[in-house]
């Protein structure tokens, strides 16, 4: 377990953390206010005060057909980024693979390409193969976009992880699947467990892939606040927005039930 | 091990889904905000019905969709496309789109002559009126353009994006002040238009791309905002807020939304019901009421309180100098005067 | 010198002793890489190379894209003050903003990794939640929050309080674009530094301390240095994330901050000039690749020296 902030450094970094988060929380917090606006429009600041658009919002079949399918999408695409990343990352660190600095770049340079360029380019080369499915389409551009974050997180967690660790469960006479379980997983659980949080996340409010890629049938949720947004802009919008903040929430405190994710920080 | 199990279950649903969905089935590229909604909840269903057919929709500007079709030229996924009369002209000379199967719309004859566009390729379904916006309460209407350049708007006008086509508009009508000729003929004299936008920075605050951002007029952080379009507009002004738009006396500019027939696309029949549908005189007339917008056919009456918005019968339309640009000629100087926007208004 | 123990290890003991033959390392390592390698070069690689290669093209009036082979687009892009200037207020902006978030990074990262459970889970969740907000929406919030004239709210709240005299003009500027940035992707530099931060060897620090080493000393010394791969990968990936943005920048920067991705942007929806538009996003690629290939060659520079 890490030390403790003392001293002059907790003198120092807890008021900076306290000002930070109030920087971070800002623009949500006057999102929630909009929300509860008893206007016809989202105006700042709000008057009156009702929470008849939340019953709205949650009321409307689009919303709902749209949050079920980006969370599915996303579930979906954080498994595939997985599937893909985790060798990756393992044939990054462990392997002598002969130009492992171009294959590193490689596995990253979704991130540095131009999201708004990769999607019209997927869009391009789907209608060439003539794949028609949305959900496909979307999927494939998501798990593109996902890997790459996996990659690094658990990369970073190999690179810390202690190898004499391993080596020792091998020379005991550990298969390499048993060392990879017993020994391996659960030094990278927190890389992992992060790796996956922010591929959820990031699948979840990707506008740029989906906006190229969905269709009419499926609209994950950021088209349809796009949506919302260009349309007259009522208090349903931060209304919807502040569901999704309590969505992130739940989603957070899983990631913490289930892969400790706290463990990944507090260590 | 649960949590997996039904992950794995639901997850083949989404995909299983489509292949359940109705034998018959179009994709329509449709315009976003209250018409698209429209378009949706009250004119899809009842076709729906009436075919037994399935009909999606995607909601997109002109330019992305016409981004979209251009995409997927190969193999076609939409079958009818809503744009603007500016896209119309682009499709066509691109080859996107083909001509309205007249002999299939029974409807197309109610359509006004001045709606049917570059030789049958497009007809328009609804007109909304550009102007510029300003808060009632605050500024008095605009008489002319030339007033958007006085000192007394300093940093306080919000102008629309040069991605969009009412961007042009604004050039068209900066052209007709320094040229003095009506905007019909100013519209070809846009190149030397650009040392009279330059005079327009001081008053320009920013550029915006989403309608929702008219309500910096009506909250006063900005007096003026445009050039925009009535369906933006109107259905913020009558929920009461603080907002109105006025036609300077050079012009009324048309934002024509017109039916396009997209090459290629599949269920052409299907596409061509849907298409005449759109043209039916009481689609049309419902439309118009709860958008705002002007109809494009002939005989449509409107209560005077919502009558007041619309741009129509034909007379009105004369009145107010509505107008509608030449992109014949404008479209191929697009990506020249694009540049020079940004180079007069970026810092 | 012991404080990257754990990594220099890697590169020397792994490679040897992780599987008995050599050899069999290597082809386990191409296969383990393999299926996202695949993925990656269907997907990705010959997508982006035809992206590219449009930028040497050219354009006929019906769209298609073919001969002849010419570097007429980047001359015009390099040509014209336009462009160099979108340029380097792109460079601008995300270098600001990556120095930033590395700054107001380290007090969060510190904080969420050396701390009380419960303080580390409401860091956590305050720093990660608003990746799910869309961003069209926080932008939204932001020009509320730095809106020019005292109906903003900064404003409203600096005049009340009688700290400034006249409103601030914030919003539509760089510096709002810098701030709204921020926002965005702090959490893509708090985590991996926290990852970093939290698997340093706590015993290094206490024997430090107890050899008599201030706090500050103690944090300079030894923690900032072995915290050094976290910080690059995330000045990197915040740098990469910027540059390539165009929905802040549009709404918080407007006309006064335009950057690369509004370039592009407009490039494909307005005008669909894709050769255009392909120059644009080769110059914007190859300014983040280069940025990356710099921090890879430092960092992996101080790994050898201090091995």
């Amino acid at each position: 377990m890490n030390a403790r902030l003392t001293g002059g450094m907790a003198w120092l970094f807890y008021p900076l953390t306290v000002a930070i988060m109030l920087f971070v929380l800002a623009p949500l917090a006057v999102i929630v206010a909009m929300s509860v606006s008893a206007n016809a429009f989202a105006a700042f600041p709000p008057r009156g005060f009702t929470l008849a658009w939340y019953g709205r919002v949650l009321a409307d079949p689009d919303f709902r057909s749209s949050l079920s399918f980006s969370a599915m999408l996303a579930a979906a695409a954080t498994a595939g980024a997985l599937l893909f990343g985790l060798p990756a990352a393992f044939a990054l660190t462990r392997c002598a693979v002969p130009g492992r600095e171009a294959l590193r770049v490689i596995l990253l340079s979704p991130l540095i390409f131009p999201v708004l360029v990769v999607g019209v380019a997927l869009l391009r080369l789907f209608s060439d193969w003539n794949s028609n499915s949305a959900p496909f389409n979307l999927l494939i551009g998501h798990i593109l976009v996902t890997t790459p974050y996996v990659v690094r997180t658990v990369t970073a967690s190999l690179l810390l992880a202690d190898v004499s660790l391993e080596e020792a469960a091998r020379t005991l006479g550990a298969g390499w699947w048993r060392v990879f379980r017993r020994v391996t997983l659960p030094q990278i659980a927190p890389g992992v467990a992060a790796g996956t949080l922010f591929a959820f996340m990031v699948s979840f409010d990707n506008y740029p892939i989906s906006m190229w890629l969905a269709d009419a049938q499926y609209v994950p949720m950021p088209m349809l606040i796009y949506r919302q947004v260009a349309s007259v802009f009522t208090p349903a919008v931060p209304a919807t927005s502040t569901l999704m903040i309590l969505f992130a929430f739940i989603v957070v405190v899983l990631m913490e039930r289930l892969a400790g994710l706290r463990r990944a920080m507090a260590m | 091990m649960r949590r997996r199990q039904v992950l794995g279950a639901a997850l083949p649903l989404v995909f299983i889904r489509g292949a359940t969905a109705a034998p018959r089935s179009i994709q329509v590229g449709i315009y976003t905000a209250q018409q698209g909604e429209y378009v949706r909840k009250q004119i899809i269903p009842k076709f729906e019905t009436d075919f037994d057919c399935k009909v999606f929709t995607t909601e997109g500007v002109t330019l992305t969709q016409i981004a979209a079709l251009r995409a997927t030229r190969e193999n076609p996924r939409y079958s009818v496309m809503f744009m603007d009369d500016i896209g119309v002209e682009l499709s066509k000379r691109e080859g996107l789109i083909d001509p309205l199967p007249a002999d299939k719309l029974p409807n197309l004859p109610g359509v006004l002559p001045r709606f049917m566009f570059y030789d049958g390729y497009g007809a328009a379904f609804a007109i909304s009126t550009g102007g510029i916006v300003y808060n009632p309460q605050v500024t008095k209407p605009l008489a002319s353009y030339a007033e958007l350049w006085e000192p007394r708007f300093k940093q306080k006008f919000l102008m629309t994006t040069p991605k969009f086509t009412q961007s042009l508009y604004l050039l068209i009508a900066a052209a007709s002040l320094i040229t003095g000729k009506p905007l019909k003929e100013a519209q070809y004299e846009i190149d030397s238009v650009w040392p009279k936008m330059a005079e327009l920075k001081p008053n320009v605050v920013s550029t915006y791309e989403n309608p929702s951002q008219v309500m910096m007029v009506a909250q006063g952080q900005v007096e003026l905002a445009g050039i925009e379009y009535s369906k933006n507009l109107f259905p913020y002004t009558v929920q009461g807020a603080p907002l109105d738009m006025c036609f300077p006396k050079e012009g009324t500019f048309a934002g024509v939304n017109c039916l396009t027939f997209v090459k290629g696309g599949p269920e052409p029949d299907l596409a061509a019901a849907f298409i005449n549908r759109m043209l039916e005189p009481a689609v049309q007339q419902g439309l118009a009421a709860a958008t705002l917008t002007s109809p494009s056919v002939k005989g449509a009456t409107f209560a005077p309180d919502i009558a007041k918005y619309i741009a129509y019968p034909e007379s009105k339309m004369n009145e107010m100098g509505l107008f509608t640009a030449d992109w014949t000629f404008i479209n191929p100087k697009r990506p020249a005067w694009l540049e020079k926007y940004n180079q007069v208004f970026g810092s | 010198m012991t404080a990257t123990i754990a990594q220099s290890q890697v590169f020397r003991v792994s490679a040897a002793r992780w599987m008995r033959k050599p050899g069999s390392a290597v082809l386990m390592g191409v296969g383990l890489a393999l299926p996202a390698l695949c993925f990656l070069a269907v997907f990705l690689m010959i997508p982006a190379a035809r992206l590219i290669a449009a930028g040497f093209l050219t354009q006929d009036s019906r769209g298609a894209l073919g001969g002849p082979v010419t570097l007429s687009h980047f001359a015009h892009f390099f040509q014209t003050a336009l462009y160099s200037h979108v340029l380097v207020v792109t460079l601008r902006i995300s270098l600001w903003t990556a120095a930033l978030a590395a700054v107001l990074g380290y007090p969060v990262a510190m904080v969420m990794t050396r701390s009380h459970p419960a303080i580390t889970r409401i860091v956590t969740f305050i720093t990660i939640a608003p990746l799910i907000v869309s961003v069209v929406v926080r932008s939204y919030g932001w020009q509320l929050i730095l809106g020019n004239g005292p109906a903003g709210l900064l404003n409203y709240v600096l005049l009340s309080a009688g700290v400034i005299q006249t409103p601030l003009r914030l919003l539509y500027s760089e510096t709002a674009v810098v701030i709204g940035s921020l926002h965005v992707f702090l959490p893509m530099m708090v985590l991996p530094l926290a990852s970093a931060l939290g698997r340093i060897e706590p015993r290094l620090e206490e024997a430090a301390r107890t050899l008599g080493m201030p706090a500050w000393r103690v944090f300079h010394r030894i923690t900032l240095p072995l915290s050094l791969p976290g910080l690059a990968v995330g000045f990197t990936l915040v740098f990469s994330l910027t540059a390539g943005s165009f929905v802040t920048p549009a709404m918080l920067g407007g006309t006064n901050a335009q950057m690369l991705g509004n370039l592009i942007d407009q490039q494909i929806t307005a005008v669909y000039d894709w050769p255009f538009g392909a120059t644009i996003a080769t110059v914007l690629v190859a300014i983040v690749v280069s940025v990356n290939l710099f921090s890879m060659r430092v960092l992996d520079g101080k790994r050898r020296a201090s091995a």
